[in-house]
């Protein structure tokens, strides 16, 4: 189980029961070196194979099959901003308990690190990615002033398309 | 005057480990860096996070704390130090210190602008007695405010 956990954070896509693809990075490469490595001291197997080349309809059928679940999480995402930004009437003012304020801080925090969890194994760009980052932002006008971390999850975005 | 071996185009959990090993293990180390995917045993020193070694990643700790561990380092700035090291060289791991995101980007920067390894090591060891004096005076490096 911890080892598909793993590869699940790293944004891996499972082929077969007993097969995983992943983008190819150095860093992504080396996280799997250790995976194997920690299978093989459990006396199992484990193989890290560079694949050098995939046929046009493979790469699409991979990459439809890792960004459908991510596409998934995005709207799971947008779904739980959007229910922030429904309960706007609810969320404290600059006047109110520190503690109540401090809760909704925590509630941006959370949805803002888990955008860029998602966002940190969406190598190919799945569907709902810009909508959830602009939902999400919209919620940041409700900021608190307490945690100096939130900040627009839309930054690299528009950083990316700067460049 | 111990010889340690890891691969090449290093970062920053190795280049933390070798500064940590001249440092606190052997003041007069010398490292050499193999290909990726070379056997540890056929390589004349001590591998250090290179697959099948006994320094590295272990039970999803790094190999600077594989280090710590092995050699019973109880310095406890640097241990705080190999925290941070943790979460920047597996930055998929939670909880991360709020350091770690700033340190991958300097250790990048550090892989992708130095012409060799021996350079890295020579710019990497400067920023690690820079994080490791952090670590000294803060206390609560690593807590995730």
């Amino acid at each position: 189980m911890t080892v598909w956990r793993t590869l699940r954070r790293l944004g891996a896509g499972v082929l077969s029961p007993g097969a995983a693809i992943l983008t190819y990075r150095e860093d992504l490469h080396e996280q799997l070196d250790w995976l194997a490595q920690e299978i093989e001291e459990q006396e199992g197997d484990a193989w890290v194979l560079p694949v050098t080349e995939l046929s046009e309809p493979e790469e699409k059928a991979v990459i439809e099959r890792m960004s459908r679940e991510l596409s998934e999480e995005y709207d799971a995402l947008r779904a739980e901003a959007v229910s922030f930004l429904h309960r706007a009437a609810e969320h404290p003012g600059p006047d109110d308990a520190y503690s109540l304020r401090l809760r909704t801080e925590k509630e941006l925090l959370s949805l803002q690190r888990r955008f860029r969890k998602v966002r940190g194994r969406d190598y190919f760009g799945a569907d709902g990615r810009k909508e959830t980052a602009t939902t999400i932002d919209r919620c940041l006008a409700f900021r608190q002033g307490i945690s100096a971390r939130l900040t627009p999850v839309t930054d690299s975005l528009a950083s990316e398309r700067r460049r | 005057m111990a010889h340690f071996v890891t691969r090449e185009h290093i970062h920053v959990d190795r280049i933390a480990t070798a500064w940590a090993i001249r440092r606190f293990v052997d003041l007069e180390a010398t490292f050499e860096f193999v290909r990726h995917g070379r056997d540890v045993r056929g390589v004349g020193g001590t591998p250090f996070d290179m697959r099948g070694a006994e320094l590295s990643h272990r039970g999803g700790r790094c190999t600077l704390e594989a280090l710590i561990a092995k050699y019973e380092l109880s310095d406890e700035a640097l241990r705080r130090m190999a925290r941070i090291i943790r979460a920047a060289d597996l930055p998929q791991e939670e909880p991360a210190p709020p350091e770690a995101a700033g340190v991958l980007a300097v250790f990048d920067g550090v892989r992708d602008g130095s012409d060799s390894d021996d350079q890295r090591l020579e710019r990497g060891f400067v920023i690690c007695d820079a994080l490791y004096a952090y670590c000294r005076r803060n206390r609560l490096a690593g807590a995730t405010l």
